[in-house]
Parts: structure tokens; sequence; C-alpha cells
């Protein structure tokens, strides 16, 4: 798989269009359903993250701040404009941010809910399989032809902060989590033969 | 004080004591190695060790040791002593797995003492793991397995390791009681490929398997559907519904499913055609099903385009099809009690329970029906099967049906006799004898038996004819006999065919055939045939018939006739081709070819004008093929220079003729022109003129150009006819031109001769014919010649002959000016004389085409 990516990374229009087409296309295919599987879960794992929270997560009359999470923005209308390489970049960056920031969310619960060890498993799970949908999200984006992105910085740990900080960062993290993979699910739609695209 | 005393004499008996026993435990030597493990079957080398203490102290060295595998004695060609204190023993080809092999010596040259002793294990390094696959069993972790090869004997562990592109996964280490298959820790994630491989290591070596890579999502095992219930449907008997409760993993995954049923009695299953459920569904109709049969089903699923396994079945669920009408009649019979009283008699009627397949549904009850007359009904119901009714002796017919849920059954009708009817049994007549048992439960297959009272011969025999009649052989069938006139069993039939001349010939033939084949017959020939059919008591003769058989067989006249028409055919088409190959040299020998002399016309040569057809539409009206031996004469330059009198001569008489050339194209035809050429030739070159004229019959000279056909200074037209010439154009002097011109090739590059029409008057052509001899004439006479030029334009539109007479009239003027060319202005003058003739009376020696009726070929 890896060396697979490498090397579209390396000559993405080595392949002629008979042999990489239906490649390509399987793999659109693979992502988008991978992309269409973790929205799912990314909404499981926010259901199960809030019902360990304790109150007031999860009251109806709950509605938390949306904080800004450093390193990494909210899918934003901003982006409808531009061409579907470019949103797959976005969304490739975002789930590499998230993939770190579940990471340290899972740390945080372990501290806040060490006796919930399905919710740190969907955590570590969640990051998990973000990174592995960027990393699917590459080799598109390379047998598509686009430039391959840079090395994407960590995301700054949060100081250490409360407990109630730290739930609330957990929120917006899974809640980020579920809109981007839901939108890499949207945008991976238009690739996808037969799509909406 | 004292206690320090007490705790120094403590340690002091502990390091005594300790040093005593560990002196004891000391062995005298060592083996080395100390765990040995080897390849089996390979060999092994260990070294015993003495130490110098024990040598001494049991007066012994190296030579005194004694090597032992599992208590026996090693045999003493294995040892080496290798000094006083090292001795070493070589095991050949080891194939125990575990060997106890022990150094020994002989303490004091006598005493056996163990000085040390290991354990050798032998095994196999391991081989390289095959056929690794996982399974993802849904809802599970994910399992592979794969081949761990041969047994290795020794302690060897097979890990299984996998990694994403992005990251590792940690090992999974396969049990010890399973060594070829491992359950990994984590969930799998559908749609994210991930590479699995085996690693196995032991004492002696370690091997790894290929590496497998591959989406999970390919490797699923659903879990199969569940809830599966089974309904019916009363519209329809023959169907039944499946439902059933897909596994989760269809949310991320098409289904394909198997669909297995049978009846409840039976063991085989039968399956739906898997095209019919490729797809997700959460249910089924099973169709073409027995009605009120009790069926069992169960279904499985994978995923749809194959990638993956099947799940395991489903529990099975049984359903039984709505009934359906009875779908046979009920066995129906009779009894008749003899007592009989006051008219009227005890009749039983008895029938049968349907079976199963053939009621179709549970029968509720019975219906009887019995007429006597046809419109005497007597209709009784039950549930019974059977019905007592007192009947009249009268005749009646009774007919049965069954009843269940749905309908009813066919009837079935039972004749019941009349009560005086009895029987008389005759002889010859052919009887139907049928039985059928009574059993406690019913009635049970009737059979039947065709019987005579007493045979006799047929009363007629079989009518025998010919169904095909070959050359040697005719194929005979007949009918059999009605029965009422076979009067007893058929046993054989004999077949008599004779010819006319001929003995009889007799062939017998089994009763059972209705058709024969006579072979060995002679072709074209009268036979005479005739049949006996035999009963056991005698047989009868049919009526005789004859046939004749043909001479020839099927197709044998074609076979003849086709070859030789084709043969004919085909000597006729190479003759029409070698004729037509050859038709010009049959031609010429056979019928050569007559030109019409009516047809003629003036062919011109030049080589600025394209071919003879573009002379105009009245040329065309003869095509080639009217003229055969058309005589195309070009006359080359002549390398001879003329004498210095000729050239003037010709000179002057080139001018002339150009002068002349100039006024006559475009005004009239050739018969204007024509004219001309005899005195313009008037060269006295006889013997040349002879020379052409033997080849050239009929000519004729022109000097314009027709239409774009310049000629270059002189024209000739040639007529094709080989009619004899007149007298007049078998004149020399009439072909002097001919000769003339040749001989004055100097001046005339090229002369050719053409075909021209009269009565096609051309301006544009006579212009530039104008021009052209203009550039070959002097500088003196261009500027006579523009002058006459433009005489000429002022009597263009003229007609043909008095144009013509006008022009040569004047050209005859103009050369009389001209000096030194009196002869010449003679002769044009003369053509002007025969120009003006023409018109009034045709010449005998003009071209036919010139004028119509103007030659007569003699």
């Amino acid at each position: 798989m890896l060396n697979s990516t490498n090397s579209h990374r390396k000559d993405p229009q080595a392949d002629s269009s008979v042999s990489l087409l239906p490649h390509l296309e399987a793999k659109i295919r693979q992502t988008h359903s991978l992309a269409r599987l973790l929205t799912k879960y990314a909404e499981q794992l926010l259901q199960e993250y809030v019902q360990h929270q304790g109150d007031p997560f999860g009251q109806p009359g709950f509605s938390p701040p949306r904080l800004p999470v450093a390193g990494l923005s909210a899918p934003g209308p901003s982006h409808a404009g531009l061409p579907v390489p470019e949103r797959l970049r976005l969304d490739a960056a975002a789930l590499a941010a998230l993939a770190a920031l579940l990471e340290l969310v899972r740390r945080r619960q372990a501290e806040l809910n060490p006796r919930a060890p399905r919710l740190l498993r969907r955590l570590e799970d969640a990051g998990r399989q973000a990174r592995a949908l960027g990393a699917a999200l590459d080799t598109v984006l390379a047998a598509l032809g686009a430039a391959a992105r840079g090395p994407r910085p960590e995301p700054p740990a949060p100081a250490a902060a409360g407990a109630f900080p730290a739930k609330l960062l957990g929120l917006r993290v899974c809640g980020l989590l579920r809109d981007w993979v839901s939108r890499t699910e949207g945008d991976l739609g238009q690739l996808v033969p037969g799509g909406p695209g | 004080m004292s206690t320090l005393q007490i705790w120094v004499a403590q340690a002091l008996v502990i390091f005594l004591t300790t040093e005593s026993v560990g002196e004891l435990l000391d062995p005298c030597g060592y083996i080395n190695p100390e765990s040995p493990v080897i390849e089996r079957g390979s060999n092994f080398t260990a070294v015993c060790v003495l130490k110098e203490k024990c040598v001494d102290y049991y007066h012994a060295n190296a030579s005194y040791i004694v090597w032992k595998t599992n208590h026996l004695n090693v045999p003493k060609e294995q040892y080496t002593t290798i000094n006083r204190t090292a001795s070493s023993v070589t095991l050949t080809n080891v194939a125990s797995l575990s060997i106890q092999l022990t150094c020994n010596i002989f303490a004091y040259g006598q005493i056996e003492q163990n000085v040390y002793g290991i354990t050798v294990l032998s095994g196999f390094p391991p081989e390289k793991p095959k056929n690794l696959n996982c399974i993802v069993n849904e809802g599970k972790r994910m399992m592979c397995q794969w081949d761990p090869g041969r047994e290795t004997y020794l302690e060897t562990n097979f890990t299984l390791k996998s990694e994403w592109a992005t990251e590792k996964f940690e090992d999974c280490k396969a049990k010890p009681d399973t060594p070829n298959s491992c359950l990994v820790s984590y969930a799998p994630v559908y749609f994210v490929n991930i590479e699995v491989w085996v690693e196995v290591e032991n004492a002696l070596g370690t091997a790894t398997s290929d590496h497998l890579n591959f989406d999970p999502v390919e490797k699923v095992k659903p879990n199969p559907p569940h809830n599966l219930s089974v309904s019916n449907s009363e519209e329809l008997s023959s169907i039944l519904k499946l439902t059933w409760i897909n596994p989760n993993i269809k949310t991320i995954m098409t289904l394909k499913y198997n669909i297995e049923y049978r009846t409840k009695d039976a063991s085989t299953w039968s399956q739906i055609p898997p095209e019919d459920i490729a797809s997700t569904r959460f249910s089924f109709t099973v169709q073409d099903l027995k009605p009120f049969t009790e069926y069992v089903f169960r279904i499985r699923c994978m995923r749809s385009n194959g990638k993956g396994f099947w799940s395991d079945w489903s529990e099975e669920a049984s359903g039984i099809t709505y009934e359906d009408r009875p779908s046979k009649a009920p066995s129906f019979w009779y009894k008749i009690n003899p007592s009989h009283t006051h008219g009227y008699r005890t009749v039983q009627l008895i029938w049968k329970t349907l079976l199963p397949f053939e009621a179709n549904g549970k029968i509720l009850d019975y219906e009887v029906t019995l007429t006597r007359w046809k419109s005497h009904l007597q209709n009784y119901t039950t549930n019974d099967t059977k019905l007592t009714v007192n009947l009249t002796d009268d005749r009646y017919i009774a007919t049965l049906t069954a009843r269940n849920l749905v309908g009813k059954s066919d009837a079935s009708a039972l004749t019941i006799p009349a009560c005086d009817f009895q029987g008389e049994l005759v002889e010859s007549k052919c009887y139907l004898i049928t039985v059928t048992p009574v059993y406690a439960n019913g009635p049970g297959s009737p059979e039947s038996t065709k019987a005579y009272l007493k045979q006799a011969p047929p009363s007629k025999g079989p009518i025998v004819r010919t169904k095909k009649v070959g050359k040697n052989e005719a194929v005979l069938e007949w009918d059999q006999l009605p029965v009422d006139a076979q009067n007893g069993f058929i046993r054989n039939y004999t077949i008599f065919y004779r010819t006319v001349i001929g003995n009889e010939t007799a062939v017998n033939v089994d009763s059972s055939h209705t058709e024969y084949t006579l072979s060995s017959l002679t072709s074209d020939t009268l036979y005479m045939v005739r049949m006996t059919a035999y009963t056991d008591e005698g047989g009868k003769d049919g009526p005789e018939f004859t046939f004749t058989t043909p001479k020839f067989a099927q197709g044998e006249i074609e076979a003849i006739v086709v070859p030789v028409c084709l043969a004919f055919l085909l000597t006729t088409l190479l003759g029409v081709l070698f004729c037509f190959n050859k038709r010009d040299l049959i031609k010429k020998h056979i019928w050569p070819n007559v030109p019409d002399p009516s047809k003629s016309h003036i062919a011109q040569w030049s080589p600025h004008t394209p071919p003879r057809h573009n002379f105009n539409s009245k040329d065309q009206m003869y095509s080639d093929g009217n003229f055969t031996d058309v005589s195309v004469v070009e006359i080359e330059a002549n390398d001879k220079k003329p004498f210095p009198e000729d050239l003037k001569s010709l000179d002057l008489f080139k001018k002339e003729k150009i002068s002349t050339e100039g006024h006559s194209s475009g005004i009239g035809g050739s018969s204007c022109m024509s004219s001309s050429r005899p005195s313009i030739s008037s060269s006295d070159d006889n013997e040349s003129t002879q020379n052409t004229s033997s080849t050239v019959q009929y000519s004729t000279v022109v000097h314009s150009g027709y239409r774009h056909q310049v000629p270059s200074v002189q024209v000739f037209s040639r007529s094709e006819s080989t009619q004899p010439l007149l007298d007049s154009e078998e004149r020399p002097e009439d072909l002097q031109l001919v000769d003339n011109v040749d001989n004055n090739d100097e001046i005339l590059p090229r002369q050719q001769y053409f075909k021209q029409n009269c009565s096609q008057p051309e301006t544009s052509p006579d212009i530039s014919h104008f021009e052209r001899s203009k550039q070959v004439s002097s500088s003196n006479e261009e500027d006579f010649v523009r002058l006459k030029q433009q005489q000429i334009s002022d009597l263009i539109s003229q007609s043909c002959g008095s144009g013509q007479i006008k022009m040569f009239q004047e050209v005859s003027t103009a050369d009389a000016f001209a000096p030194g060319t009196e002869g010449q202005v003679e002769r044009f003058e003369a053509v002007g004389m025969e120009a003006a003739t023409d018109e009034g009376m045709p010449k005998s020696y003009l071209p036919q085409t010139v004028r119509q009726g103007g030659y007569v070929p003699q």
C-alpha cells in the first residue's frame, strides 16, 4: 500500500490511462466507501463521547461554545467554490490534524474516564482511521496528478487546562471529525463515476 | 565484643559450609556445547573437558573418558582424544529427537564416574509459511490462517504481522497448539488495505511468508440472514414467500444469496437460481411448488461481487403451500347386493381416498351423482369413502368428485348395468377382460387382457402396398387388420412376391410389423405381391398388388445427364472465349469489313489536334468500329535537301498553300477544299505518288484545320473505303500532293491526314490558322496576307459554296500579284474552278461523307 502510494507520487502520469483509470476508479470508490463508513463511526464516537462526559454534556439544552481549535478549522462554505482536488487536499490536511488531536483527546480521556475502555478504544481507532483516510486521499490526489502536499505541522498541544475545557476540546474534536469526514465523503462522491459530480 | 565474636564465627561457618558444598557440586568437567540443537540427520560433535583437579584426584586423563548416549556406550571409533583433559565425540546422522549425551571417566582406571551430561535436541528449521489467507467474521476480529510447513520437532514461534500504509499493528503470536492461525487483537477497518505476513522462527532459523495485501471488506464472512420466515399465498397455491433480516454488514456492501429448499421429507436440497437473488433483498417468492406441501428453506449470503466468504446457513424455516383443487378424480366402483326386493336393488359405491399430492388439500367431502335417464339425477354428498343406495333395475351412470377448500376434482364415471344384463360370449370375438382387485382400504390397480372364446382365421387378408420402390428394393407397408376382421390373435404375416415368369418367394413377418423391405429385386421388372395374415386357426390372403421396379435408381439419370451437360457447356464456353479472343483474325478471314461508303468521313491528323471524335457531333456518328484498316501515314521530315530550284518553287508553293489554307478554312467543308488538292499537288514525283497510292487508296486533302485543330501547314484526309477508285481519283496527279509533301519535309516538319466534314463553318480556328500561316510566311507576304484576312473576315458569314468561290478567286488574284508564283496561280485558279464546279455537280472522287449520295460503290 505504501509502496503503491509512493510510486504514484513519483510519477502520477507514468502509467498509461488504460491501466491507471481502472485502478484510480477502484481507489476512489474504496476511499469513498471508507469515508462513508467513517462518517458513521464518527457519529457513533460523538454520541459515546457525550455519554461519558457527565453533566451538562448530553443535556438537551446544553450548547457549548464552538471554540477554535489550534491548527484545525471547521469545513467552511468558503471552500465550496474550490475545485475537487483542492478540497480533497484540505480534507487530507484536516484529517492529519484530527488524528493528532484525537490522540490528545484520548490521553485526556484516559485521565478523566479511565473506566471507559470502549470510548478510549474508539478514540484510538478514530485517530488511526483518520490517518488511513488521509493516506488514501493522498493516493487519490497523486493518481489525479495533483501536487503532493508538504509536511503538515503538528497541531500545537493545548496547554494543560481543567477538566471542563478538556472535555470541551474533546467534544469539539469529535464534532470536527464528523464534519470533515462527512465533507470528504461528499467531495469524493463527486469523483465516483455515477456520483453527483 | 562477644557478640562480634559470635557474628564472625557464624560467618566463618557459613563461608566454609558454602565452599564445601560448592566443591561437592562442582563437576569434574563439562561438555561443550551446553544445550545443542541440531538439524535432524546432521552430524554433531561434543567435547568433554576434564578439570585438572579431577585428573589428579582420579588419576585419570582424557583417554579414560567414556561417552554414552541414552546410557549406551558410544563406539570408541567416534572418540577423539584431543589432549590430556579433552575428548570429543562425533554423532553422525542424528535421527533421534532428543539424545542424552554423557561424559564418563574411569576413576582409578576402574570405577566409572559420570562427569557431565547434556541433552541434544534435533529438528528442522522452519519452512516458509504458505497459503496465507485471512477471514473477517462479521462483528469479530480478523483471523488469518496459513500452512506452517513440515513439523520442526522444535519449539517454533509463528507471528502474524500486519500493517497499514500509515502504521503497524500489534503482532499476533500464534498459540503453540494452533501454529497455523492467529486471531488479531484489533477490529478490522473496511476499505483500508492491510498488509499481513507471517514470520516463523526456531533454534535452527527463521522464515517469512509472502505478504498479503487486501481490503478487509474482501475477506468478510457475513453473519447469516436471520429471522427467516415462510408464508403462503391464498391466491397461488404454488408459491411461498420468504422473508428474512439481513446482517448488519449490508450497510457497507451489497449481498447475494443462496436459497435452498426441500420438501419436509426429502433429504436433498434444491436451489433457487443464484442469478435471481444476486443483490441485496429481504424477501423472495419461491414459485413452482406443489400445492399443500410443506417445504423447508434455508438461506445464506455473501458479498455480491463474490469477494469474500459465504455466511453460514441460516436456521431452517418451513411453510406449507396453499391448497389447490384435487388434481385427480377418485377411483370408483360398485357392489350390487344380490338380494332383490320390490324392483329395487342395493348398490354400494366405494372409492378410496386421494393421495396427498392428488388431493392438493384436505378433502372435505365427496359428491356422488346417479343418473338413470338423462334427466333423472340423484345427488349425494358424503365425507365417507362409500355410499349405499337403493336403485331400480335400470341402468345407471354414477359420477364421483372430491372437494377440498379450493374446489372440486374432475368427475370419475361408472356405469351400473341394468339388472337384466346377461353376458353372452361368442366365438371369434375379441373381449377385453378387466380385473380390479379390491382390498380392505380400497381398490388396487386394474389389469386388463384380451381374450377370444375361440379363434378363427381372419375374415380378410391384409392389403399390402408399396411405400417406396427402388431399383433393387421395395418397401411394403400395410395396415393392421381391424379387430372385427382378425377373428383371433394375428400371429404373423407371410409376404409372397414373384415376377411374371419367376417362382414365388415367401417371407414371414412378425405380426407387430406394418412394414417390410423387399431387397435384391431386379430392376425394370414387374413384381406381384400379396400378404397373408395368420391366426392360430389359419390364414387369409389379401389382394395381390403389382409394382414395377424402375430401370434407374433415384439420382442415377441425374448423375449421367448433369456431367454431360456441364461438359457441353464448358466446351461451348471455351469455344466462345476462343472466338472472342481471335475475333479480329476470324473477322478478317471470314467476313472482312466492307465499309459503307455512305458513312465515309474525313479523318484529321494533326499533332495539335485532339482525337477524331472531337471534330463534331456528326463525326461521332461513325464509331471506330465502322473503320477497319484505317491507315494513318505520318510523313517525317526528309533529310534529303531539295535543289535550289525546288526550294524556290517549294517555298512559293508553301506561301501559296498557307494563303490558301487561310482562305479556305472555316468557310467550307472538305468538299470545297478537296478540290484544291489536285491543283496544289502539282509535283511531278509520280513514283512517290504511286507508293502512296498503293497504301492509301482513297484520300482527300484539305487545307484547313477544324475548330481548334490547327494543322501545321497542310492537312490531308483519307477515306477508309476499300472500294475501287474512280478513274479521276486514281489519277496520279490527284495524289501528287502527298508525295510532293513527302519530298518537301524540310519545309513541313510533319504532315498528317485527317478527316473533315463540310458544312461546319468555323471562324475562330481559321483566324488562328491565319496567324500561324503568317508566322511561316515571309515578311513581304505578311502584309498582304493580313489584307486577305480582312477580306476573308468580311466574307466569312457567307455560305460555303459561294464563300469558297469568292475566296478562291481572291486568293488567285492575290497570288497573281506575288512575284514568281505564276505556276501556283494557275493551280489556284484550277482549284477555284473545281470548287465552283463542286457546288454545282459532285465530283466522283469526293469523299462520300461530303455529299449525300455523291458516291455509289462500284
